[in-house]
């Protein structure tokens, strides 16, 4: 295998294993905070799981990214549908991430304490784990190995036509953007819960 | 409802909502949209309307004919094609071969095919694509008739002010300007380094029953001899050269301008002008406003133009047309079809109005001559092929676009590897998708402009959520 492929299955591989698992304890650990058992041992190697697995496999997006552009000359990547395609959900699944990872930093273990942001980030973990296993996909067909989860998916969006919304799909996902911080700003401050003093 | 769940799912419907509108990309311009926006910024410009379409096919053979039967829809049956009319008070010609959907839908229907015996690199992976280059007629960037013309050889020994289908095999580098010498152009001819191209015209030949032979090499080519058409049109008077003989024709010497306008002629009138009843133009006859003659004068055709025999008849939405030909004419300018061979074949086919490089065409079909292969002509005895007793091969047509050899072979593409190493564009790209992919192609600039700014809401989007996570960390921690 040449050098510059063997290199984007490597991080593609590594950035694809850490995400998924990062994924799966976000979903775990969302299942215990809503279930009040967000102090559990099954919780904090959870937390521990989600962490690691983000920290290491968000930035393996960014090489893997990188690693990407080594296969074709760059006229070549924007003149392909689908790599157009594989790099935008590549930079979305980052984007969740790399949320996911500012919430968490943010919040500290105390995130899993509070439902609002336990379920806030599953959505990010969701998001960026879907878009991950969407860029994947996409990716086994640039790879002439297609898979059967682009077929499912192209029930709803065409892989195969350059994803690019419209004006005003583009304005109404910038005033989403916005609005979620001047939603966060309204959010009432958390009553400390019980039991829950004393988390790191 | 709690606060806090109330909170939760805000601030989930937002997340879920910007979610929602990324996976809700409605994709990038579609035809008509692309259409209305790139129009008047490009030359040569329009997206049609149909990406897609398919053409049925049957061939068969007997001991000296090959035969094919083609079928494709086509909603109206368009047999007019440019045309002479009187009006204030002096002759004007139709526009002729134009942008897209011909402005007065007097543009013909037709149904080709190149055909080759192996002799072409590609052709047998990349069909016609490799007959396409940059700067050919009716291109964005089509070459200026003025350079064309003080080409030595194009414009020179043809005569010809713009560049058409050419074989990569007659050009040193690709370019059109770099054709090359004539002795190695008539080594090329005699070794059979060309595509023989068969033409069906609703108008042109059609109506006689002849199909254009044409052949494509160093440019596409007319085979030896004189065409089933003519040009009515004497350039120097103004006028046409031939009208309607009255003797032959109820005492008519010209259509209504005005039937030809609303197309209210049927397949049984004249609706064309053919030399066994016509009569050189007397300009001294009182010509009325609104008479009209056709541009283009029909005759037997002779040599090896006339090799090809058909018939198109257009029923219930659809046209069924048929071709016959000697399986070996003997000529240098056809390719001979021989029993038990394999040969490659790609179609095309114009409708709608529409000429030039607005057709659908196939990806490359192998044509068994009794042997197997994507389309196996059947062996018969007798004058007829048993056409009932013969499956059609349905064949996928698509959009072209102005996709071009040397953009295919060229780095821009990501396939060129493949593609010279002989790889068929149709293991990569379905037919069912090659229109789509041509039109990105055609709008590749405003394409890449929107998918740029899909990325850069998304990415403020995203950025939005990682402030909200930190806001509301920081509020509920």
């Amino acid at each position: 295998m040449e050098p510059a492929k063997a290199l984007h299955t490597m991080t593609v591989e590594m950035t694809t294993g850490m995400l998924v698992l990062a994924a799966l304890a976000v979903v775990v650990l969302t299942w215990l905070a809503l279930s009040g058992r967000s102090q559990s041992r099954l919780a904090g190697t959870a937390d521990a799981v989600a962490l690691w697995g983000a920290v290491i496999g968000t930035p393996m997006i960014a090489l893997a990214i990188l690693s990407g552009f080594r296969q074709w000359p760059f006229e070549a990547f924007m003149n392909s549908v689908i790599a157009r395609n594989k790099i935008f959900t590549a930079l979305v699944a980052l984007g969740f991430w790399a949320a996911f990872l500012c919430l968490r930093f943010a919040a500290g273990k105390r995130l899993w304490n509070d439902n609002v942001l336990a379920v806030f980030a599953l959505v990010l973990a969701a998001g960026g784990g879907a878009y991950l296993v969407f860029t994947a996909s996409i990716g086994g067909t640039l790879a002439q190995k297609p898979s059967g989860f682009e077929e499912l998916a192209r029930m709803v969006v065409e892989t195969r036509r350059t994803f690019a919304l419209s004006t005003a799909g583009a304005i109404s996902l910038i005033v989403v953007g916005v609005l979620a911080p001047i939603i966060a700003l309204r959010l009432p401050r958390r009553k400390a819960r019980p039991g829950a003093a004393g988390m790191p | 409802m709690a606060h806090g769940s109330r909170w939760t799912v805000g601030l989930t419907a937002v997340a879920l909502g910007g979610l929602l509108v990324v996976l809700a990309l409605p994709g990038p311009a579609q035809p008509q949209e692309a259409q209305t926006a790139e129009a008047p910024k490009r030359k040569n410009f329009e997206i049609p309307r149909d990406l897609t379409s398919e053409l049925r096919v049957k061939a068969a053979y007997n001991d000296t004919h090959a035969f094919f039967r083609f079928q494709w829809a086509s909603e109206t049956a368009n047999t007019y094609h440019d045309y002479i009319y009187f009006e204030g008070g002096k002759w004007q010609t139709t526009k002729g071969s134009s942008v897209g959907v011909h402005p007065q839908k007097l543009y013909e229907d037709r149904v080709s095919f190149l055909l080759d015996d192996g002799a072409v690199r590609y052709f047998d992976s990349a069909g016609g694509f490799i007959t396409i280059h940059e700067q050919m007629r009716f291109l964005s960037n089509q070459a200026p008739a003025e350079e064309v013309r003080k080409h030595p050889y194009i414009g020179g020994t043809r005569k010809a002010s713009d560049v058409r289908k050419y074989i990569p095999e007659t050009r040193t580098d690709g370019d059109w300007r770099s054709v090359r010498s004539a002795e190695e152009m008539a080594a090329l001819k005699r070794a059979g380094v060309f595509l023989d191209l068969w033409m069906w015209r609703s108008h042109r030949g059609g109506p006689l029953g002849y199909i254009d032979d044409n052949w494509v090499m160093d440019y596409r080519n007319s085979d030896e001899g004189k065409g089933a058409f003519t040009d009515n049109w004497d350039a120097e008077k103004k006028q046409p050269k031939f009208m309607f003989d009255p003797d032959k024709n109820g005492g008519m010497t010209a259509l209504k301008w005005a039937d030809v306008k609303e197309r209210r002629l049927t397949a049984q009138d004249r609706y064309f002008l053919a030399d066994d009843f016509a009569r050189p133009f007397d300009p001294a006859r009182e010509w009325k406003e609104g008479d009209a003659i056709p541009r283009r004068l029909l005759r037997l055709p002779d040599g090896s133009r006339g090799d090809i025999v058909g018939r198109g008849t257009w029923k219930d939405g659809q046209w069924t047309v048929d071709m016959a030909r000697l399986l070996d004419t003997g000529k240098a300018d056809d390719k001979a079809l021989r029993d038990q061979r394999r040969y490659t074949i790609a179609f095309g086919v114009h409708k709608n109005y529409t000429g030039s490089r607005w057709h659908h065409v196939s990806h490359p079909y192998t044509l068994g001559m009794g042997t197997e292969a994507d389309l196996s002509a059947r062996r018969f005895t007798g004058d007829t092929p048993p056409w009932d007793a013969i499956a059609w091969t349905p064949v996928p047509l698509f959009y072209p676009g102005q996709v071009t050899w040397t953009y295919l072979t060229s780095s821009a593409h990501p396939g060129s590897r493949e593609v010279l190493d002989g790889r068929a564009c149709a293991s990569c790209h379905p037919a069912s998708l090659m229109g789509q992919y041509a039109v990105e192609h055609e709008l590749k600039d405003e394409v890449r402009g929107r998918w740029l700014y899909t990325i850069a809401s998304a990415m403020i989007f995203l950025a939005g959520l990682c402030v909200a996570g930190v806001i509301a960390a920081r509020r509920r921690g």
